[in-house]
């Protein structure tokens, strides 16, 4: 069944009143559908790679083995972080994109949409084929997320779930792709008349800054999984000569972008949620949006920094191009800062979620500085140092920053806001249990605990800061149970939302909460990236005045 | 967007050729990477460019679909087919034949939407 977008305000695809059916539910091309089934996708292997974090966390609250053995531990670390970082993290900013870039943009619908149906569906059974590593009979992979040779070569981990995980995860990560080339194709081939290239707003311009990492690093990982692959079943790829450097080059001229990839959107989301709830337009915009270009460039140049110590690596090279970083970083701090300066602000809890993402990847980007320097490298090196310093920007990145998005255009998507107490208490909880989780990892670390281990002697004295971690993980699990009641509640009691419930700027904020099959019914004048915010300016009604293109 | 490919692809060439020239790049996989990036994306600017598909397009009705159930189909099959390499070439033509039976849906599909949009196009004239 096709549908032709016309200039007026096209009909819904499932009227008011009628439930979709299973077969709309699965299959829809509708870019906002196919945006919540991923988003539902990502959010639940979150809730799965949580859940084996708690088990973990409770393992190490003490010393010696109380609830998994060895083994169990290491296939638990290696699917918590194969799931958080390739399954949940990446997939949802993909779903982000899909969802909002072609509303942003003023398009009716996204550019080959079967494709990134396909490229959702790709992750979901690509996910399942990681986790069904858990059915076969030694379980799934163990040799971590990174799947470093020789211990992911035939020899050490000969069993089905080892491969299983390669499989899974050129799968999952094949549909990233996918789902990424349809973002991007729309915003060069779909935007609304009068948005030329800088009057797209902030989070399109973070989408474009991650797909052209996409672009380049996901067929790199894509191929490297083959490789590796048919290294374990057929043939020396890599376990030939030093093959292991070079398997190592490959997967992390991909690991060390992905960590961008899955933060750059949430730059965005968080930039739009500062100048929305400051009342502000975005300080710098031009400035910024170089800055993430660059940005994007130097993270595409950094992979071996995580290869000091193999000293097969220039050193000097990546170190200063690590160290690099810290100048678009800063000068996106200095926007976000400089938007809030003399803002009328609203501290609602898109706001707060926002503020925790400023506060809590400053310490991430923080103790990123100094291992990017390799003799500090060299002392810290697969140290919790470097387990608390990625999850700081992984968790306090990604995850607030997630947040911030999910609870800024909730409404948009369904109509309805969150409560906004829940909303406070998940927030204050998150960011209590985040500090509580992983400062303790920076000591541990600083006093030698290695990452990646199942146990620790008792004599060295780190049951009660790995006490804290763990009553810390607790925590965010009672934060992300408030998240769930939270979304139960707002679908039967949740205040209705309308249009624009928070003032916003962009295009999205015009059309009908949630938009109708097409999107927009009409669309106001673009003169800036914050068209919403122009017309607000000029005392005018962004809801109802026409004055661009039809849609 | 041509323009953004092509300045990003050499700003991965410019950072690359700072590692070679300054630091004298020692291992080959350096070279590649950057060289590959700069590569893809000139290569990628040159063709939307030649193509004129880099150009924002903003006129003219689209036939658009609503629902394809043929791609779950064909996300399953690749599936399949991937995994048959670890179980068996048997689940691989199973993947195989399901996937020829998703790509049969995918052709009828995409008649249709020719056909939507030739009947509205008629109708507009």
């Amino acid at each position: 069944m096709s549908s032709v977008s016309a200039p007026a305000a096209a009909p819904a695809l499932v009227p008011a009143g009628r439930r979709a059916t299973f077969v709309e539910l699965l299959s829809s091309t509708d870019h906002k559908r196919i945006g919540v089934l991923t988003l539902a996708t990502a959010l639940g292997f979150f809730f799965a790679a949580g859940a084996l974090a708690l088990v973990m966390r409770t393992e190490l609250a003490r010393s010696g083995m109380q609830i998994v053995d060895r083994e169990t531990y290491n296939q638990l670390f290696t699917i918590h972080g194969t799931t958080m970082i390739l399954l949940f993290a990446p997939p949802a900013v993909m779903a982000v994109g899909t969802y909002l870039v072609p509303l942003q943009v003023g398009a009716a619908d996204i550019v080959w949409p079967r494709l990134s149906l396909l490229g959702s569906w790709l992750i979901l059974l690509g996910g399942l084929t990681v986790w069904s590593g858990f059915l076969t009979e030694n379980g799934p992979a163990d040799f971590a997320w990174f799947a470093f040779l020789p211990l992911s070569d035939a020899a050490s981990s000969p069993w089905d779930g080892a491969d299983l995980w390669v499989l899974g995860v050129a799968l999952s990560q094949l549909g990233v792709l996918l789902m990424g080339i349809p973002i991007m194709a729309t915003i060069v081939r779909r935007r609304a008349p009068g948005m030329t290239l800088l009057r797209m707003p902030l989070f399109t311009w973070s989408m474009v800054a991650t797909l052209l990492m996409v672009l380049v690093a996901w067929p790199v990982v894509i191929a490297t999984m083959v490789l590796l692959f048919v290294d374990r079943n057929a043939a020396d790829v890599f376990t030939a000569g030093g093959g292991s450097i070079t398997y190592q080059n490959l997967f992390w001229f991909f690991g060390h972008p992905l960590v961008y990839v899955v933060f750059f959107p949430l730059v965005g989301a968080v930039g739009e949620v500062i100048a929305t709830f400051s009342r502000k337009r975005f300080f710098g915009f031009e400035v910024t949006v170089l800055a993430q270009l660059l940005f994007a460039a130097l993270s595409t140049s950094v992979w071996s920094h995580h290869m000091f110590t193999t000293q097969s690596v220039d050193n000097k090279f990546f170190s200063l191009t690590t160290t690099a970083i810290a100048v678009p970083a800063g000068v996106e701090y200095f926007a976000f800062l400089a938007t809030m300066w003399r803002g009328r602000i609203r501290l609602a809890t898109p706001m707060l979620f926002a503020l925790g993402f400023v506060i809590l990847f400053l310490i991430g980007g923080l103790s990123g500085i100094f291992v990017a320097s390799p003799p500090l490298d060299y002392h810290v090196h697969d140290s919790y140092v470097v387990v608390a310093h990625f999850h700081y920007t992984l968790f306090g990145g990604t995850v607030f920053g997630l947040f911030a998005a999910i609870y800024y255009w909730y409404p948009k998507v369904t109509g309805r806001r969150l409560g906004e107490a829940l909303g406070r208490w998940q927030c204050g909880l998150m960011f209590v249990g985040a500090l509580l989780t992983f400062v303790p990892m920076f000591l541990l670390g600083f006093d030698g605990m290695a990452r990646q281990i199942a146990d620790y002697p008792g004599w060295r004295d780190w049951e009660t800061l790995n006490t804290i971690a763990t009553i810390g993980a607790w925590t965010l699990a009672a934060a992300f149970v408030l998240f769930v009641v939270n979304v139960l509640r707002s679908r039967r009691l949740g205040e209705p939302a309308g249009p624009d419930p928070w003032d916003g700027q962009t295009l999205e904020w015009v059309a009908s909460s949630p938009p109708a099959r097409h999107n927009f019914g009409h669309l106001p004048p673009i003169a800036s990236y914050a068209p919403l915010h122009d017309l607000r300016e000029q005392g005018r009604d962004p809801l109802t005045t026409v004055g661009g293109a039809p849609a | 967007m041509t323009r953004v490919f092509f300045g990003w692809g050499l700003l991965m060439g410019a950072i690359g050729l700072v590692g070679l020239l300054a630091f004298g790049f020692e291992s080959p996989e350096n070279l590649a990477l950057f060289g590959g990036v700069l590569a893809v994306m000139v290569g990628l600017a040159a063709g939307l460019w030649a193509s004129g598909l880099g150009r924002n397009e903003v006129a003219g009705a689209r036939a658009l679909p609503d629902v394809s159930p043929p791609v779950p189909l064909l996300a399953l099959a690749i599936t399949l087919a991937a995994v048959g390499a670890e179980y068996g070439l048997w689940l691989t033509l199973i993947g195989g034949g399901l996937g020829l039976f998703a790509l049969g849906g995918l052709l009828r599909e995409v008649r249709a939407q020719r056909a939507a949009l030739a009947e509205e196009e008629a109708a507009r004239r």
